[in-house]
This record gives structure tokens, C-alpha cells and sequence, in this order.
């Protein structure tokens, strides 16, 4: 079930709130069991088949959890126990996403599983959680609110990645399970700017992306950076937005999620894209890898002031960074686009960290400055995407070479549409570039956890904003699940 | 918060309805350019004034025939994006009429026979079936075990429901219409294509460009396996007009060499085969000639091999010659000639 249905906005969210707090009269544990079944309906709708797989997942993790607890007084034992637990989970992951891979590269035959829904997402809270028990930091063993951690569905299918300890502890709280208009309607603001972006920002933009990509060496040098930029733009505004509604729709339950996406196209560099473009998945990351890995190689050296050598860098900054990078590209998908795509970053970030070095920012700068530098950012990050969406190395290179003329730098037809389309593109970057963020304009209302910058648009709760949301919900509606044009008229 | 949320909803209440009343009065001004089509199309069946001859079909077919071109009064019935559907539809509808057509050209890409294409983006949306034939569509799918057109859960919204949400001109889906159309920019030249449809019986052009080697459909096409539904409904139009003793001949429309070259060859024969079949089965049901031919690229208008003015021009003054050589002739007078056509 997608958030952008009207399954999900007409039927399955208005009961489950009314379930949730109508069950909450009966206690937190009524009120948890009808969330946790909710939830697996939610992921059910899609395949009844993976639901077990989902629950199991749950049953051995919180087991898994409950040894790792028991087993501290032998840290040993503690450490084989979780490397056994996060092997098992990586099995499974390996199994459903990487195994075609693997045996096609061997040229051994084998039939792809159908990929469950959302396996990333529920796997890597979960070992995330099992290092915290490693390390004793987890207070709340709750079964009732390990399983609302996990499968509470707002986050359940692509995330934010959340973390225990920021989730359990609000699912422990007497406070989320009382009825509270403000959240409520705070929760549907935030909901409806994220379905905006996703349904009015980027479906329309996406018609272009995928015949593009399919046939690159066709695309003359503008054709090939319509259908780049449109890409970019298209992911952007379609993974904010379904962050977005994750965000609004946790905050109507009275629970609140981090922040996972923060006007990434402003970025003044790539190490600051990342901080943020999907936020948790970049905090997962540095706890789970980078830093593990970094601090693994400090231990070993113990030596201070060694990243100013350029072996030093080359350990303690290039290393984990490499590493990071190519498994945060092989967690998005198997094919050799996502590992060039996590090369790529590395290989941006090792020069951003090694500039950081040998020119510190400035603390004012002039704005061309700061423009060229946000520029020459997104123009990386465009390589970047362009290889992650495309079906292949050599595709994605095919559109670069289109987007650099080697495929001739005739015009597109100059008609109507061609203008239509630099206008929407163009309508699109004043948003990126010109206008605060969901969580900037809801600043006021604490919409996520995290610290959040205050934007020039603030949105509250007077009859104005009343009946612009009125509105735009209107056109939320009307753009959610409804039937596309035939792509032969354009206009 | 209550005066938030009250002015929201009203806010909210209003301005959809308002939608939806401009949804429901004016699709004219917003829908795509083949709805005008479409509508001249369901205008003329109403009233029944069809003539001697009857095309249905793809887009194709809509295109390249051109009924003024021809030695009878003919209407031309194929529609953008037109399955076995809408012609059985079509034809039960024509058969109705105080005088039916004597004669029938059926004319479909092999594509047509193995893809849903635009059922409900188009025939339902467009108004051309009505909600006992939805209901017998969902019949006949459930029947067949053949979901592909009639999905079940199409949109999360329950079957039972969605025939009477278009039906109602629910805006949602029509909202990208209206969007892509500029609320009502499309007014004036749907209005103009209604007139010129009507005024043409039929025919109206897709791409004009002075050629195209694009490759189509066709070229693409990894084998030829008709979709249940579409077989059964294809079966169920040339019953209808066996019934009827009408003659119908199904005259591929050419495809540009640039597409011949790549269709494989089984994609080919096995399409051919399951024509033939047809005309063994029903000896009513004639194909004329090559089931994909192919002419020069210069003839084609655009991406989706639909033919040029000129070539609309060639193709229609070629299906004329035919069928005035045919008429009153025998089946193998008819098989002779048939080079004619598709040359």
C-alpha cells in the first residue's frame, strides 16, 4: 500500500487512528497490539507471502537481543552471538537482493526471489538495534515497543531509518497515546507538502527519465540534460516527499521521526550533501561503519595528529570513506552502477575532506562564492545520480557523453513543449533553491527530531493557512492515483 | 484548532467540488486530442448513419483509411489506442442500427492482440463503455482468469467501485488531463477536431512528419501471445458478424521498413498463424494479404508507424482500387487482388 493511494488516505489511515486511539481507552498495550497489526496489514497489502518473513525477522532479532543482554557479564560469547545474529540478517538480504547478482556474474543459473518490500530498511534498524545491546546502551526491552520500533508503518518501507533510542522510548510514553488535535493536524500539514512534492513535483517530471535512460545514445546535448536534471529532480522531490509523509503521517500517531532530508541541493559541498540527503541513512553509516572502522585504525595506530600525513589521511580518512561509500552503493541496489555510484562519492568526499585540509572555509563569503560552490556540488551529485538510475555503466556514461555533445548539440524541436519543459525545470530549481523546506515552513511545530533552521515561510494554524491547505489538499487528492496521459501528448 | 480544521474542510470541500463540477461539464476543454475522435466516433454509432462499410481498429487503421477515399459510403470506427474491445463493442453497437453495414475491415497491430494498452485510460474514461459493459468485461476476465485488463485492484480502489467513479467523472481521474491541458486551453482544437472527424467520417492524423524510421511496436515484440480477453473478445465480434453473413476482411496497415527489419520472424508467423486460424474458423473472415507489410519509410508520420497525409493518401486510394475490385466478387477474387492493398 502506498502512501499516495487513496486506499491508504480514504480507508486504511482514517481507521487505523480511530482504532489507535479509540484501543488507547484500553490501555498502551491495546493501543501498541492494534498499531503492530495495522502495520502488518500495511505490509501485507503489497504480498501476504512476506509477512512471515517480516514477523520472523522480528521474533529472532528480539531474541537475538534478549541473549546479547544475558550473555554481557561474557563479552566473548556477547561478540560471537552478534556477529551469528547480524550474518543471519545479512543472509537474508544477501539471499533476496544479491544472489542473482552473484550468480550471474558467475554464470551460474538461478531464479531472482521477488524482492520483499522494505528488507533494507527492516534489516538495518534491527542490526542497529543489536549493536546497542552489544554495547549495552539499550534501556528499553519492551516486546510490544521493539515490535512497534520495527514495524510501525509509516517508516516500514523506506524509511527514515529510525533508531531505538529515539523511537522505543516515545512508544514507552503514556503522552503518545492520547488524543491530540494539534498533532493531528500538524502531522496532515507535513503529510500533505510531502505528497505535493511527490505526486505534483515529481511524477510529472519522471515521464521524461525513463525513455531517456532506456535509450541514452539517442539524446542530443540537450535531450540529455532534460532527462539528467529531470532525474535529479524527480528523486529528490519524490524521496523528500515520501519522507515527508513518513514524518507527518509518525506525528498524527504523536510519535516523531528524525529529519531526513534538509534542502540537500543547497549544499556548498558533497561532504555537506550528505549531511543532508537522507540524514539517517548517513547517521547509520558513520555509527555502524565509518566510525567503527575509523576508530578501529586510530586504536590500532594510537597516534594523534596522524591524519595530517598522507598516510594518515590515507587510513583514517580514505579507508573507512571508501568503504563506507561502496557499501552505502551496494545497499541501494546490486548492480555495478550503485558500487560506481558509491566509488564516485568516495572519491568526492576523500577531495572535499583532503580541501577541507589545506583551505579552511572562510566564515563570510560572497555569494558568487557560495553559489559556484553549491553548483559545482549538484553537478557532482548529478554524475552521481546519473549512474545510480541508469541500467548500466556503460548507459550512464552514453548520457554523459550526450550531456557533454557526443552526440551532436541539435536542439529539440522548437515548439511549445520544449519551452513548457525549461519552464518546469526551471519552476522546480526555484523551488529547490528559492523556497524553505517542509520542516523549515512547519519550524514552529518541533515537525522532527533534530535541529531545525527556521525558514522564511512559517506555517500556523490561522484561517489563512487553513484554506491554502484546503486547497492544495484539493489538488493532493485529485493528483493521487490518477490516470496518466498517453505520453503522445504532450500537450 | 477547530476553527483551523473547519475552514480547512470547507476550503477543502469547495475547491474540489468546483473541480469536479468543471470535470463533469467540460471535457472538451481539457481532455487529450484523441477524446474529440472518440466522441465523433460514439456520435456517429448513435445515430446510426454508418454506410455500406465498417472499419474498426487500432489507431492505425484510424489513420491510413480514409472513408472519403473509398467507392462507398464507409465510417470509419478505429480509435486511438483501440483493442478487440471497443470493436466488438463498436460493431454489436452497428448491428443494432435499423440498416448495419454490409461489410467490415477489422485492422489491428499485432501489439493490439497482447497488451491492455489504454482500456480505461481511453474506453472507460472517454465514456465509450458503459457500466454493463464493464460488467461483462469483469465476467468474462474472471471467467478467463485473465486479470490484465480488468485488474482487480487496479488503484487500491475496489472493483465494484471504479466503474461508478468514472462514471461519475471522479476528478481525480482526470486531473492530469486538466492539468496537461491548461484547465480549458484544449477547448478550441478539440472543438476543431470533433468538426473535423465528423466532417472526415472517421479518419484524423496522428504524426505528419515527411517520414520516419523510428521502429515500432512490432520491433520490439518478444513473442506474439494473444491476452485471453482480447481473444475472446475478437472471437466474439467476428461470431457476432458470421451470425449477421457480413463479409469482414482484416487488412493489416503497413509498418516502416525501419520496424520490418527488426520484428522476428516468429512474431511474424505466429501472428499470421492466429489470423489464419480465424479465417479457417469463421468463413465469413478473410485475411487480406500480408499480415505485416511494410513500406517505405517516407510514408510514416511519426514514432508509432501511423501513416503520413501522403501516405494515408497511397493506402486509401490503394484499398479503394481493391475494393472495387472486389465488390460483388468472390472470396478468391478478393484473396487475388489482395496484393493491391498492402503493395
Amino acid at each position: 500500500m502506498l502512501f499516495n493511494s487513496y486506499v491508504f488516505i480514504m480507508a486504511f489511515l482514517p481507521l487505523v487512528l480511530l482504532g489507535f486511539f479509540a484501543a488507547s481507552r484500553f490501555g498502551r498495550r491495546a493501543a501498541g497490539c492494534w498499531l503492530i497489526a495495522a502495520s502488518l496489514f500495511f505490509y501485507g497489502w503489497w504480498s501476504v507471502s512476506f509477512v512471515p518473513l517480516l514477523v520472523g525477522s522480528i521474533a529472532g532479532n528480539y531474541a537475538a537481543a534478549l541473549l546479547l543482554h544475558r550473555l554481557a557479564p561474557w563479552p566473548r560469547r556477547q561478540t560471537a552471538l552478534l556477529v551469528v545474529a547480524i550474518a543471519a540478517n545479512l543472509a537474508a538480504l544477501v539471499y533476496y537482493k544479491y544472489l542473482g547478482t552473484i550468480f550471474g556474474v558467475l554464470h551460474v543459473a538461478f531464479t531472482n526471489p521477488i524482492l520483499p518490500l522494505g528488507i533494507s530498511f527492516f534489516t538495518f534498524t534491527q542490526i542497529g538495534y543489536l549493536l546497542d545491546c552489544r554495547n549495552g546502551i539499550t534501556s528499553d526491552r519492551s516486546p510490544l515497543n521493539y515490535a512497534l520500533f520495527v514495524t510501525f508503518f509509516p517508516h516500514l518501507i523506506a524509511g527514515p531509518i529510525v533508531h531505538n533510542r529515539e523511537i522505543m522510548p516515545q512508544f514507552g510514553d503514556a503522552v503518545t497515546y492520547r488524543f491530540s488535535a494539534q498533532n493531528i493536524v500538524v502531522g496532515m500539514t507535513i503529510f500533505l507538502l510531502g505528497l505535493l512534492k511527490k505526486c505534483l513535483l515529481a511524477d510529472p517530471t519522471s515521464v521524461v527519465v525513463g525513455p531517456g535512460f532506456a535509450h541514452p545514445e539517442t539524446l542530443t546535448l540537450f535531450p540529455a540534460w532534460h532527462v539528467a536534471l529531470s532525474y535529479s529532480l524527480q528523486l529528490y522531490f519524490d524521496f523528500s516527499g515520501y519522507s515527508d509523509m513518513a514524518i507527518g503521517l509518525a506525528r498524527t500517531f504523536n510519535v516523531r521521526f528524525p529529519l531526513n532530508f534538509n534542502s540537500p541541493y543547497k549544499a556548498q559541498s558533497v561532504i555537506e550533501y550528505w549531511q543532508r540527503w537522507h540524514i539517517t541513512l548517513t547517521r547509520y553509516l558513520n555509527l555502524c561503519l565509518y566510525d567503527p572502522i575509523a576508530l578501529a585504525i586510530r586504536r590500532r595506530r594510537r597516534m594523534r595528529g596522524f591524519a595530517t600525513t598522507p598516510r594518515g589521511f590515507a587510513e583514517l580518512v580514505l579507508f573507512p570513506t571508501f568503504i563506507t561509500m561502496i557499501l552505502a552503493g551496494i545497499w541501494h541496489g546490486s548492480g555495478l552502477t550503485f558500487l560506481v555510484f558509491g566509488l564516485l562519492h568516495a572519491i568526492y568526499i576523500s577531495v572535499n575532506h583532503a580541501w577541507r585540509m589545506l583551505r579552511p572555509s572562510q566564515p563570510k563569503e560572497a555569494w558568487p562564492n557560495v553559489a559556484g560552490r553549491v553548483l559545482l556540488t549538484y553537478l557532482c551529485v548529478l554524475a552521481g545520480a546519473i549512474m545510480f538510475r541508469a541500467p548500466s555503466v556503460a548507459s550512464a556514461i552514453s548520457l554523459m557523453g550526450g550531456m557533454v555533445g557526443l552526440h551532436g548539440i541539435s536542439a529539440t524541436i522548437p515548439d511549445i513543449r520544449v519551452l513548457r519543459d525549461i519552464a518546469w525545470l526551471a519552476a522546480l530549481y526555484a523551488i529547490v533553491w528559492g523556497t524553505p523546506n517542509t520542516q523549515q515552513i512547519m519550524a514552529d511545530y518541533a515537525p522532527a527530531l533534530g535541529k531545525i533552521q527556521a525558514g522564511a515561510m512559517r506555517w500556523q494554524p490561522n484561517v489563512r493557512w487553513a484554506a491554502v491547505c484546503g486547497c492544495a489538499a484539493t489538488l493532493g487528492l485529485l493528483s493521487v492515483g490518477g490516470t496518466g496521459e498517453f505520453l503522445y501528448f504532450q500537450f | 484548532m477547530a476553527r483551523y480544521i473547519g475552514t480547512f474542510l470547507i476550503s477543502l470541500v469547495f475547491s474540489f467540488s468546483l473541480v469536479w463540477v468543471w470535470v463533469a461539464l467540460a471535457p472538451l476543454a481539457y481532455l487529450d486530442p484523441e477524446y474529440p475522435a472518440w466522441v465523433a466516433k460514439q456520435h456517429m454509432l448513435a445515430s446510426c448513419a454508418l454506410g455500406d462499410l465498417v472499419v474498426v481498429g487500432d489507431s492505425r487503421a484510424a489513420v491510413d483509411i480514409i472513408p472519403a477515399a473509398l467507392p462507398m459510403f464507409a465510417t470509419n470506427l478505429a480509435v486511438g489506442g483501440g483493442s478487440p474491445i471497443e470493436a466488438s463493442l463498436a460493431i454489436s453497437r452497428a448491428l443494432n442500427c435499423p440498416s448495419p453495414p454490409r461489410r467490415v475491415i477489422v485492422s489491428f497491430d499485432a501489439a493490439h492482440f497482447t497488451e491492455p494498452d489504454l482500456f480505461w485510460e481511453r474506453s472507460v474514461r472517454f465514456g465509450f463503455t458503459t457500466p454493463d459493459d464493464l460488467r461483462e468485461l469483469r465476467r468474462v476476465s474472471l471467467q478467463l482468469g485473465d486479470p490484465s485488463i480488468y485488474d482487480i485492484r487496479r488503484g487500491g480502489v475496489p472493483s465494484w467501485l471504479r466503474p461508478v467513479l468514472y462514471m461519475l467523472r471522479f476528478p481525480t481521474y482526470y486531473f492530469n488531463s486538466v492539468a496537461k491541458g491548461g484547465v480549458f486551453l484544449r477547448w478550441w482544437n478539440n472543438r476543431a477536431s470533433l468538426a473535423e472527424v465528423t466532417a472526415t467520417r472517421g479518419q484524423y492524423f496522428f504524426g505528419t512528419e515527411p517520414g520516419s524510421s523510428m521502429v515500432a511496436v512490432e520491433g520490439h515484440m518478444r513473442a506474439f501471445k494473444p491476452l485471453p480477453v482480447l481473444d475472446h473478445y475478437f472471437d466474439r465480434m467476428l461470431a457476432l458478424l458470421a451470425q449477421r453473413d457480413i463479409e469482414v476482411d482484416f487488412v493489416a496497415m503497413p509498418m516502416n521498413q525501419a520496424t520490418r527489419k527488426v520484428v522476428r520472424t516468429d512474431v511474424s508467423d505466429a501472428f499470421a498463424g492466429y489470423l489464419v486460424a480465424y479465417s479457417t474458423r469463421y468463413r465469413n473472415f478473410h485475411l487480406i494479404g500480408d499480415a505485416m507489410p511494410d513500406w517505405p519509410d517516407r510514408w510514416f508520420g511519426d514514432a508509432f508507424a501511423h501513416l503520413n497525409p501522403a501516405g494515408a493518401q497511397r493506402f486509401s486510394a490503394q484499398l479503394a482500387a481493391w475494393l472495387s475490385a472486389t465488390a460483388g466478387g468472390t472470396t478468391e477474387h478478393a484473396e487475388r487482388s489482395a496484393e493491391g492493398v498492402v503493395q
